[in-house]
């Protein structure tokens, strides 16, 4: 599961043009978005695509958006139990 | 890109009480839209006496991107609240029942976009009746999922639903739990249509800096980058007042060059930006008066 993480945080990065971050700076179990990273909405769309192109989940419930986005664990772990690559 | 936290919380609602826009739409079930034009033409000087606000932001606008003195300056400004009133009756006619004539330019691309097994997004602006279209514009089987501001009453919202319900559109509101962008997302994997404001930055603040009219202006990431990371079109919706009961509807679509490969994605989002603003140019400039953008469009 840490290595997952570590993953995701680096294409989250990638993902998001988040060029002054690195892993490091990502706290695993902060928020995403609003506080912690302060994403928003442009950038759920991405991780939407980034989930989608990378491990083959397809999100279309929006009632689970803020779960699965909670946090980078949050994220890791729907990864875990929902890849399809 | 930029982000700004200015201008989160853009209200651009239509005005009114609930119970006055119900009235509105029982009178114009019935009612020569010409009639309430007239009224309108005597409303407008006292709303742009008592609404000062969208009259400088206006005022400004002839002045700085025209260059018209502050006589000619003057009389656009109440042209341009009178096209506003008038683009706001129509609206309420439309949802009381009344038929309105288009004339299209692109309804070849259009029909084209549709015979396609693919969504596209519909990238509009607050220039015109971009609203209006989804009344009249035919959509072949696939719905046209629009996203609006969350802060709408709840008769504007039902009265836009009743409306476009013949035309399987259907309202997207912004919403904080940003379920909005999965409702979108879905929508285009379905193969449907979403249309997006190009022009104004809500939902998400983050903006993408262009030139516009000559001067430096942010739009929104929002209809590009759902564009690009869907890989889908994205086309351009102009619906803009010519006569009473009669709108010209421009369609155009935004491709990137050929050599789009050697660009970065931000590169290509500021590609599209700028050809949309490029666009929404020179349609402003044809239509002067139907800019309605009432605040510092080149601060937002």
């Amino acid at each position: 599961m840490e290595q997952l993480i570590e993953q995701v945080k680096q294409q989250i990065i990638e993902t998001l043009n988040l060029e002054d971050l690195t892993p490091a700076d990502i706290d695993t179990d902060a928020p995403l978005f609003d506080k912690g990273l302060g994403l928003d909405s442009i950038d759920a769309l991405e991780l939407i695509v980034l989930l989608e192109r990378e491990y083959g989940i397809k999100l279309q419930n929006p009632a689970e958006g803020r779960s699965i986005f909670a946090s980078v664990r949050a994220m890791a772990e729907y990864i875990e139990n929902n890849r399809a690559k | 890109m930029k982000t700004n936290t200015e201008h989160t919380n853009w209200k651009g609602n239509t005005g009114g009480t609930p119970w006055m826009q119900r009235s509105l739409v029982r009178l114009f079930g019935v009612l020569d839209v010409r009639i309430l034009y007239a009224v309108m033409a005597l409303v407008v000087p006292f709303y742009m006496l008592f609404v000062p606000k969208g009259y400088l932001a206006q005022y400004r606008f002839f002045r700085q991107c025209f260059g018209f003195g502050p006589l000619k300056s003057f009389r656009y400004v109440y042209l341009n609240h009178y096209a506003f009133g008038k683009v706001i009756l129509d609206r309420f006619a439309v949802y009381g029942g009344q038929k309105f004539l288009f004339k299209i330019d692109g309804e070849a691309l259009y029909l084209q976009k549709l015979a396609q097994p693919d969504g596209f997004v519909q990238v509009s602006s607050h220039i015109g009746n971009s609203e209006i279209a989804g009344y009249l514009l035919p959509f072949s089987g696939k719905k046209i999922h629009a996203l609006v501001f969350g802060g709408e009453t709840e008769t504007v919202m039902s009265n836009r639903a009743k409306a476009f319900a013949g035309n399987q559109v259907c309202m997207v509101p912004v919403m904080p739990d940003m379920s909005h962008i999965f409702t979108l997302n879905n929508a285009l994997q379905q193969g449907d249509i979403v249309s997006m404001p190009g022009d104004r930055l809500f939902g998400s603040t983050k903006g993408l800096p262009c030139t516009f009219m000559g001067r430096q202006a942010q739009l929104p990431v929002g209809p590009f980058i759902m564009a690009l990371q869907r890989n889908v079109s994205l086309v351009t919706l102009y619906v803009m007042k010519e006569k009473a009961y009669r709108y010209h509807v421009y369609v155009n679509e935004i491709a990137l060059p050929l050599q789009a490969d050697n660009l970065t994605k931000r590169q290509q989002l500021a590609y599209m930006a700028q050809q949309f603003a490029s666009g929404m140019e020179q349609m402003v400039k044809k239509y002067p008066t139907q800019w309605f953008n009432y605040f510092d469009f080149w601060n937002q």
